[in-house]
């Protein structure tokens, strides 16, 4: 199952929504959730995904941009690619 | 001056999770005390938890996002509100509120905080945490939970928390403010910090060496402290005509509230300071000592605190206080702490409506410097109780009375 996919049955299993409405290009904002949920949804997101997604507010003066479905995913492939990719930790000195 | 009634009950207690069963329990002398699994650090070791499992009550994300202690609290409301048959139409929803005490609110929450961030050094905290352990938590899920929209209050006195949350609701219905309310209390606190505090204090029961169970011993000469416990009560407070109206049953008529606070120590007891909540209890419900028919007693089982309750009831009753049949319950349940006042109120309004004084258990031997009528180990029956005292004193030198007697048109 591609990340989109997941992050669609999440939000189906979460707040009951319908998973016709959920597109690449759905704002996250405009499913009826409220800051509260869109935050818990999010860190349901980490532990599956074993990541922290950035506060999209860091490093930004201005409002953060709305987030799309597709948006979250490519984030979480990024961070998910980064992770894979680093070097085991070092052994412990004997 | 409009009356006010209690139509509904609910409790979950270390002797059962309904009323009935609780009731029972101290009818029978039961002991909901028991041995802890041993921790380190820890020389505790009796607590009176609750047989709960917040799951097989509530559906599982809510249970995830509420604290035990909220768990517990709507448990018991809903009991109460399903006692009572209220149904709050959405005309009348305004008029009703909730008043809810608590003495610490989420432990449990408090310490997996703790333990994640400092200890783990994790990373994330769940983004629900700080309205899983605000105060006004229980308080505020009891109001969306049924949709009361009249105040929504929280009461911290530590021990005495559900007494004052009572009383206070009592007041509001009595002088207008709202027609109905939701009180009582709910805690949870055996967490092992928590209890590494308490212990600090010195003041927790030692364990009874034959019989764990029989560590909690009220006004006996032998007595060490009290136990922890956990528990919640919920009562349905309704205006008298309101509930005429609907055709409600009553347990009882609340009539008397005192509240007094000693302003001299956190800890120590202080018998004038009693004294003055059972008075002004007794002023208010226009009723002399001899009108009590049953005393439910703070009775912790302090070397002092006992003492002291026992003076200030002679002040108050003078020699009546001999005659009146008292006892402490925390014998059986443990302290609930924030929710002891409530959970014992309800014992006394039980006990007026069966006309059974629970006993004092475990009350092995007599303490010439307590030496009034505390039913020792055995419920007396086929009593005729018109009205009934409930005390609860507190840290923090709060000292809160409530006074109800039977129903009477």
């Amino acid at each position: 199952m591609n990340t989109l996919d997941r992050l669609r049955e999440m939000l189906v299993d979460r707040f009951e929504l319908d998973s016709s409405k959920l597109h690449a290009d759905t704002d996250l904002s405009t499913l009826g959730l409220d800051s509260l949920s869109v935050l818990e949804f999010l860190f349901e997101v980490e532990d599956e995904f074993h990541v922290n997604l950035p506060d999209p507010r860091t490093g930004n003066d201005a409002p953060p941009k709305p987030r799309t479905l597709g948006d979250i995913a490519a984030e979480l492939e990024a961070l998910v690619a980064v992770r894979d990719s680093a070097p085991p930790p070092n052994p412990p000195e004997p | 001056m409009r009356r006010v009634v209690v139509t509904g009950i609910g409790v979950l207690s270390p002797l059962g999770n309904d009323k009935d069963s609780f009731f029972a329990g101290l009818v029978a002398g039961r002991s909901g005390i028991r041995r802890m699994p041993p921790a380190d650090g820890l020389t505790a070791t009796l607590a009176a938890p609750l047989e709960f499992d917040g799951a097989l009550f509530l559906p599982r994300r809510q249970a995830e996002a509420l604290d035990r202690t909220t768990q517990i609290a709507l448990v018991a409301a809903r009991q109460a509100i399903a006692d009572a048959a209220l149904v709050v139409e959405d005309a009348h929803k305004h008029r009703a509120g909730v008043y809810w005490g608590t003495g610490m609110g989420s432990a449990h929450t408090i310490e997996e905080l703790c333990g994640a961030t400092l200890t783990d050094r994790q990373s994330r905290v769940h983004p629900n945490t700080v309205v899983k352990i605000m105060s006004n938590a229980a308080a505020a899920q009891l109001s969306m939970d049924f949709g009361l929209r009249g105040p929504s209050l929280t009461f911290s006195t530590a021990c005495s928390s559900s007494a004052v949350s009572i009383g206070e609701a009592f007041r509001s219905i009595r002088y207008g403010v709202i027609d109905s309310a939701l009180a009582g209390g709910a805690e949870s606190l055996l967490t092992y910090c928590t209890m590494r505090s308490w212990e600090a204090l010195k003041i927790l029961a030692l364990e009874d060496s034959v019989d764990p169970a029989a560590s909690c011993r009220p006004f006996s000469m032998d007595r060490t402290g009290f136990v922890l416990g956990e528990g919640s009560a919920a009562l349905v407070l309704e205006e008298a005509g309101r509930a005429r109206e609907r055709g409600a049953h009553v347990y009882a008529e609340i009539v008397g509230y005192g509240c007094t606070t000693d302003a001299s120590h956190l800890t120590k007891p202080d018998a004038t300071g009693e004294a003055r909540a059972m008075q002004q209890a007794l002023l208010e419900a226009e009723l002399g000592p001899q009108d009590i028919g049953y005393i439910n007693a703070h009775g912790t089982a302090t070397p002092v605190g006992d003492v002291v309750e026992t003076e200030a009831i002679k002040s108050v009753f003078g020699r009546q206080a001999k005659h009146v049949p008292i006892s402490s319950t925390k014998s059986m349940h443990g302290h609930l702490m924030g929710a002891t006042g409530a959970t014992e109120f309800a014992a006394a309004l039980l006990a007026m409506k069966h006309g059974v004084a629970p006993p004092t258990a475990h009350l092995r031997t007599a303490d010439p410097n307590c030496d009034l009528d505390y039913v020792p180990n055995h419920a007396r029956e086929n009593l005729r109780i018109e009205a009934v005292m409930s005390n609860s004193f507190a840290f923090g030198g709060n000292n809160a009375v409530l006074v109800a007697k039977a129903w009477k048109e």
